[in-house]
């Protein structure tokens, strides 16, 4: 009796708290990437760090990622313009990266038009974050 | 005895007067900190990127014509929710500069440009912006501007 009440008062805590959009994991991310990337392209063949890390130093117009994540993202970036410094993006050196949808969806679409001049692609965003969450502190 | 003698009225009469005039004197421009806490909104939207700016630093029409173009703010695509941009943009207006502080005509939107920015920036103007590519960025020269402190200065020679 008192299983059917709270199960599903847990599931819709749990679902609760997804969409605050707290308590994710970067490596969930991942799997929305995937899930993205996989719809996008047929022939979607998995992430890669090696590519990731390609992107992310190389200058797609005026600016790179690292333009303001600066090359070696564990550590403090600092904003290109306006000289506001910026937290490590790599997970591993700041744990509160990659953990809030809503800040991850924000962030991605707001740099990317920076960057890009355009939003990044699923298969770009699995990429460079396989890159940040690979890299060790 | 004395007080026959000197009286204290004219002294007392001229203090007022010296105080009457600091006050009427005191530049319009000037910013009065503390100033309200900006909500919460704000700062995370805004200071993102750069200083949540006081209020004070643009006019009401400032705020409201850079606010309603976000999507191209100094370049940069920096569009936020509708709801978010709402209460910064009625947080903003609430608490804008006063018209003394900008000059008549179309509004500025840098707050580089404004009436109060030169005014108070002068000095520094005369060959004193070297190292920094920026002057969006108020702590390089105010290294206490995040808690609204912008008395201290980093370079003592200002």
């Amino acid at each position: 009796m008192r299983k059917r009440f709270i199960r599903p008062l847990l599931a819709a805590s749990l679902l609760g708290v997804n969409a605050a959009g707290l308590a994710m994991q970067p490596t969930d991310f991942l799997e929305e990437f995937r899930q993205q990337a996989a719809a996008d392209n047929a022939a979607f063949a998995g992430f890669d760090a090696a590519r990731g890390e390609q992107f992310f130093k190389s200058k797609h117009g005026d600016w790179s990622c690292a333009s303001c994540h600066t090359d070696d993202p564990r550590t403090e970036g600092k904003h290109a313009v306006t000289e506001k410094r910026i937290k490590p993006l790599v997970p591993a050196a700041n744990p509160e990266r990659f953990t809030d949808s809503r800040k991850v969806a924000k962030w991605f679409k707001r740099n990317c038009k920076d960057v890009l001049d355009r939003e990044c692609r699923a298969q770009e965003k699995g990429d460079v974050l396989t890159y940040l969450i690979q890299l060790t502190k | 005895m004395a007080r026959q003698l000197v009286s204290l009225r004219p002294i007392g009469r001229a203090l007022m007067w010296m105080l009457g005039l600091t006050v009427c004197m005191e530049p319009a421009w000037a910013i009065r900190h503390p100033h309200a806490p900006p909500p919460p909104q704000y700062v995370e939207e805004c200071g993102g990127c750069h200083l949540p700016y006081a209020a004070e630093f643009l006019s009401a029409e400032g705020w409201k014509q850079l606010m309603g173009n976000l999507n191209d703010h100094f370049k940069v695509d920096a569009e936020i929710d509708s709801g978010n941009a709402k209460s910064i943009l009625a947080y903003l207006v609430k608490h804008a500069g006063h018209k003394s502080s900008f000059d008549p005509g179309p509004a500025k939107l840098k707050i580089t440009q404004t009436r109060w920015f030169r005014g108070t920036h002068a000095d520094a103007s005369r060959g004193h912006w070297p190292k920094h590519k920026t002057r969006s960025n108020c702590q390089a020269c105010h290294p206490k501007a995040g808690e609204d402190d912008f008395t201290a200065l980093s370079d003592p020679d200002f």
